[in-house]
């Protein structure tokens, strides 16, 4: 405990624990004024000096908004949390003072513990509580009434608390509010949710100041806008990044191999750079890899290292226990996904391998922070490259690291379904009134350009559904009242509002449990991929095999299984796309005659790809066609992300089916694009133009299915759909109408509904990713390499082995309904029975 | 025999369900049934209870040689009802799609009697909520012939507009009784030894056939990594429960209970969508015939 208490509070080092140099800017007095006596003498007797950000901040306390940028293990969150500490210290006891909000649950746990030690030693008076998912409902209603001092919680149990018509006496009091991992927050619609609700809170305690906490960003200005009330500007504190990183990329004996995401190849020396380490943190970008990986480490780990597994499909339990495990200094290596992005300071983790590429260098720089809690110590990181390209990736990251080239991508304008459901929110909380309202969002930082016509198309959604068709009066879930506020038709109505609350979609999932119906639950698989599971076959999970014994209504039941090649789970989670930045150094990395740093199988590759066709310039479009196994290869290097070659790949294929070229095909990867066609595509200029794509793309779009996918999260998110239904255990799964349906009932009967435009502007930022596409044409404009040869390239060769190919199939799939449909009549001995007519 | 027109139909919609019976069954196995303008395909038909029996992909039920149609669970007016009871906004649109499709189900067969299994209206108060042009085209497509309501759990006494209740008989005599189109609201109908109603009987033995809806089927089947749902006819030695017809309608998997139970272990399931595709019921780890659960444990 102590460890974890000194790592959240870490200020400089004990002196009798300094390792090499200590690098310290000189421009800040070591004690400084500001801090209390009481303070002065608790950091003197821990032997602690303030870190300059920590006095700094302390300085900006009063200010309305201020960002912290430091590096993990700065002492982030005491310097977040000092001067409320310092104001407690004598007026505790009069109402909620300082809200701290966090994305994590456990991590608003794991503050709260770590507080607790200051507090007790500081003799100070306050007392700090958790409100999250997990706190019982008593403690829920009693903190509404009698609040803490301190109170931690999420995002999401901050809006809850909101739709409480207590909240405005609740708030009152409130004199700061703290944002931790602020960056992890504002890159998602629970930024958009926190901000409104900061909005919210201003209004009810308008002294309120807020406090930002971020890890490393490229962008700290475009961070404060969205942390400060519009459109005030926020006071921004940039502390001493520390040392830079040590960063490397693996080598291997043998070269990692043409294409593929597992970098299996690589297992026995990542494992022996656990053997070295302390403690590492094993990173895969998908959950399925890091399952595949996990197994192929435990199968080589004959000195049986302690190595667990964490991602977000494994069971709350599993992770606790991999969680307690790493902070009793159990483990040597985790073998993770994002979900340990953020979260609980582990101070022995001395060394981050990433597998695969990282695809975007600011989320790179953040994982390895993750590395070496302790502010003075470079933290240390090995690349992997799973397959040749990502070798020329993998350097490029590096260098982009090394040059602190960060490439986060500027914060859209806030999503107009959480502005929906902010507003049902606020009706469940009392009446209201629009105009005051409007104003209120307009200053939470998202929001900011908020028009007036879009926030009344949102309130007309929540009040009637904002349908073409006029209904009967009932029709409405909120209504004015004759002062002119807004308020709920049917009071009662707030309680299903409160449990619709929150902005996070996952697919469906279904839990699976070890054995029969009370067994124990290991973790949670796709429903899609459950649907593909017939009795007896096998998957992993956990890093262990099962077998899949039956589907009990919403639960998947297995077995331990000894069969050798499982087939994986398959998570579709979040695929992130490379991101610009790096793809023009991995292009910039390639006119170098010799690129520096990259070993010798990859450089005769990318020699060999020089002779034969041409290498990818910046500016321009290379695109080569070439005949494989009498079909024509035509090859896109688009360098626009897997998502986006994924929509040019539909797009060109249906362009290319429309001219008689026959595709059959396509692959994607991150920095290119395959087609198979029947007939070789000649004139690459004019099927890869833009105004081509953009004919008939709005009716393409339109019936896509990617729309609707993103039809339902809006859907979910404005409170079209209810996923929790009062007085029922179930989810709204089997009561409520298929998302799928409204989709195409809309489209059908009023192709303009809000709700529909949202789900484009949606799409066409996430899975669709058109805006990487017009990037790409703005970056090679019309200028087209067009290389045609008699063989396969040397750079198109490992796509020709990638897994993943999408077929062109015409009504594929009713055509695919009938050949099983009548298998199975005749694997059952039926057709002779009965017959159909056609 | 195809092509008839209106005014034909009216002339003999006057006849007794007993002449209506007793025409000649005019379809022969393999051939689509007269009286049908459904695409190829559209059609599934069998021999069920000695009578051939179509399935269509539409989701309703035809009985060619007693040229009777029946549909279950339309749920109109079901987005009006969440949005009184649950505040639910759903686009409302999903009374007027149904009765389209209906009326496009209905010109094509020409049915002397059409028998709605029960659930007609998402609730009494949602058959009296009909918008005016929806209860217009319902009145217009009733006109002519029989028209059943059997009553379902969601609306026991709709529509509003029927006559008595009660537990009948085949209804004989004046089937057009003055402006009202509706024939009866009955809790279940009798035709031979077939007897419609809107939920399958509890007890395990059915004498004769027993046709009827409520528990909306649905059809899973996966193939490639692909999985596709789709609302489907269940079809036993004895019951036939109908996929529902109803727009906005969840529904439940032909592998959870009870439908184990009252289709027993050899039953066909008929996909409806596109094509009326029939596949054997065939559930993975499904211990067949016996109830699987006491209570709501589990999950």
């Amino acid at each position: 405990m102590a460890r974890s208490a000194r790592a959240i509070l870490s200020a400089a080092p004990d002196p009798d624990n300094v390792s090499g140099t200590r690098e310290c800017r000189d421009d800040t007095p070591p004690r400084t004024p500001e801090l209390s006596e009481t303070f002065a003498a608790w950091f003197a007797r821990r032997g602690w000096t303030p870190h300059p950000h920590q006095t700094q901040l302390l300085d900006a306390a009063n200010d309305p908004a201020v960002l912290l940028v430091a590096p993990t293990g700065g002492g982030k969150t005491l310097a977040g949390f000092l001067p409320t500490l310092m104001e407690l210290e004598s007026t505790s006891g009069t109402g909620l003072h300082t809200l701290y909000v966090s994305p994590l649950k456990a991590l608003a746990s794991d503050v709260r513990r770590n507080l607790l030690q200051p507090v007790r030693e500081l003799g100070l008076d306050i007392r700090i509580e958790t409100r999250t998912g997990d706190t019982a409902p008593g403690v829920k209603r009693r903190q509404r009434i009698d609040p803490p001092d301190l109170l931690l919680t999420t995002p999401e149990s901050l809006a809850l608390l909101l739709s409480h018509a207590e909240s405005s006496r609740l708030f009152a009091s409130l004199r700061r509010v703290i944002v931790d991992e602020i960056h992890a927050l504002a890159e998602s619609r629970r930024g958009d949710q926190l901000a409104l609700a900061l909005a919210r809170l201003q209004v009810l305690s308008p002294g309120m100041k807020r406090i930002g906490l971020s890890a490393t960003v490229s962008d700290a200005a475009d961070l404060g806008r969205f942390l400060a009330a519009a459109p005030r500007d926020c006071r921004l504190l940039l502390a001493d990044p520390g040392p830079p990183p040590r960063i490397s990329v693996l080598r291997t004996e043998g070269p990692p191999p043409w294409s593929g995401a597992g970098a299996l190849y690589a297992v026995p020396a990542v494992l022996e750079e656990i053997r070295k380490a302390r403690t590492a943190l094993v990173f895969i970008n998908t959950r399925a890899q890091s399952e595949v990986f996990f197994h192929a480490l435990w199968k080589e780990n004959s000195g049986n290292l302690p190595i667990a597994i964490h991602h977000g499909a494994l069971s709350r339990e599993a992770r606790d226990r991999v969680e307690a495990a790493m902070v009793a200094g159990q483990l040597r290596a985790i073998v993770c996904t994002g979900t340990l992005d953020l979260g609980i300071d582990w101070g022995d983790v001395d060394l981050v391998i990433q597998v695969g590429t990282p695809k975007n260098i600011q989320r790179l720089i953040q994982r390895i922070g993750r590395s070496n809690h302790r502010y003075d110590a470079p933290s240390r990181a090995i690349l992997v490259p799973a397959n040749r390209f990502e070798v020329i990736e993998c350097q490029a990251a590096l260098e982009a690291a090394a040059a602190h080239e960060l490439d986060g991508e500027a914060r859209g304008a806030g999503a107009g379904d959480v502005l929906c459901q902010h507003i049902l929110i606020r009706a469940a909380a009392g009446p209201f009134d629009a105009d005051a309202l409007y104003q209120e969002s307009r200053k939470a930082g998202p929001y900011r350009d908020l028009t007036r016509e879009t926030f009344n198309a949102c309130l007309e959604f929540c009040a009637t559904g904002g349908y073409a068709l006029r209904r009967y009066d009932r029709w409405q879930r909120l209504k004015q009242r004759p002062d002119g506020q807004w308020q709920l038709r049917d009071p009662r109505r707030a309680r299903s509002i409160r449990m619709n609350i929150g902005t996070i979609i996952e697919e469906e999932m279904l839990g699976v449990r070890m054995g029969r119906r009370y067994g124990k639950p290991i973790g949670r698989v796709e429903e899609a991929f459950a649907a593909t599971l017939s009795s007896g076959d096998t998957f992993l999970m956990g890093g262990r095999i099962v077998r899949f014994d039956r589907l009990r209504e919403t639960t998947v039941e297995v077995s331990p299984s000894s069969h050798a090649r499982p087939k994986v789970a398959v998570f579709s989670g979040t695929k992130f796309s490379t991101s610009i930045r790096l793809c023009n150094r991995v292009i910039a990395l390639l006119q170098h005659d010799r690129p520096p740093g990259i070993p010798p199988h990859t450089l005769s590759w990318i020699q060999l790809q020089r002779e034969v066709s041409k290498l990818p310039r910046p500016g321009r479009l290379l695109v080569e066609s070439f005949p494989h196994r009498k079909t024509a290869c035509t090859c896109i290097y688009g360098f626009a992300g897997k998502n986006a070659h994924q929509t040019l790949g539909l797009l060109l294929t249906r362009r290319m089916e429309a001219t008689g070229l026959q595709p059959i095909g396509f692959v994607t990867t991150d920095h290119a694009l395959l087609i198979w066609s029947l007939d070789p595509v000649n004139d690459a200029g004019t099927l890869i133009s833009l105004a081509g794509i953009r004919t008939g793309f709005d009716d393409w779009l339109a019936g896509n299915a990617v729309m609707k996918r993103s039809f339902r999260n809006v859907a979910i998110i404005s409170g079209l759909i209810e996923r929790n239904l009062p007085g029922s255990r179930k989810t709204g799964r089997q009561t409520t109408v298929s998302s799928d349906l409204l989709y195409d009932t809309l489209r059908k009967y009023q192709p303009d509904h809000m709700l529909l435009r949202l789900t484009r502007e949606e799409a066409m930022r996430g899975i669709v990713d058109f805006a990487r596409i017009e990037e790409m044409f703005a970056r090679n404009r019309s200028r087209i390499d067009h290389v045609m040869t008699n063989q396969v390239t040397p750079f198109a060769a490992p796509l020709l082995l990638e897994v993943g190919r999408v077929p062109i199939v015409a009504g594929g799939v009713e055509r695919m309904l009938q050949e099983k449909a009548e298998a199975l009549m005749t694997e059952a001995g039926l057709d002779m029975i009965s017959r159909a007519s056609r | 025999m195809t092509g008839r027109s209106k005014e034909s139909t009216r002339d003999r919609s006057a006849r007794t369900a007993k002449a209506t019976a007793s025409r000649p069954p005019a379809s022969r196995h393999g051939r689509t049934p007269p009286g049908t303008r459904l695409a190829p395909g559209r059609v599934y038909d069998f021999t069920w209870q000695s009578e051939t029996i179509a399935a269509l992909a539409d989701g309703g039920l035809w009985w060619p040689a007693r040229r009777l149609l029946a549909i279950a669970d339309l749920h109109l007016g079901r987005s009006g009802r969440l949005a009184r009871t649950r505040g639910l906004l759903l686009p409302p649109w999903e009374t007027p799609e149904t009765i389209e499709r209906l009326t496009v189900l209905i010109d094509a067969l020409d049915p002397a009697t059409v028998v709605c299994l029960g659930d007609s209206f998402d609730d009494d108060a949602a058959a009296r909520e009909l918008r005016k042009e929806d209860r217009t085209a319902l009145l217009e497509m009733a006109t002519g012939r029989r028209w059943i309501w059997v009553a379902g759990n969601h609306d026991p006494a709709c529509p509003a507009t029927a006559r008595s209740s009660g537990e009948r008989q085949e209804p004989t005599g004046d089937i057009n009784a003055g402006d009202r189109p509706w024939t009866a609201r009955l809790d279940r109908f009798v035709s031979g030894s077939i007897v419609f109603r809107h939920i399958a009987s509890a007890e395990a033995k059915v004498t004769g056939g027993e046709i009827s809806g409520h528990f909306h089927p649905k059809h899973r089947l996966s193939s490639r990594g692909v999985r596709i749902t789709r609302p489907c006819f269940l079809v036993s030695d004895r019951r036939i429960i109908l996929p529902a017809f109803g727009h906005y309608t969840g529904g439940l998997d032909c592998c959870e209970p009870p439908f184990p139970d009252l289709i027993g272990p050899r039953a066909i399931a008929i996909l409806t969508g596109t094509k009326a595709l029939p596949v054997p019921v065939r559930c993975p780890g499904a211990r067949i015939g016996r109830n699987p659960r006491s209570g709501r444990g589990g999950s």
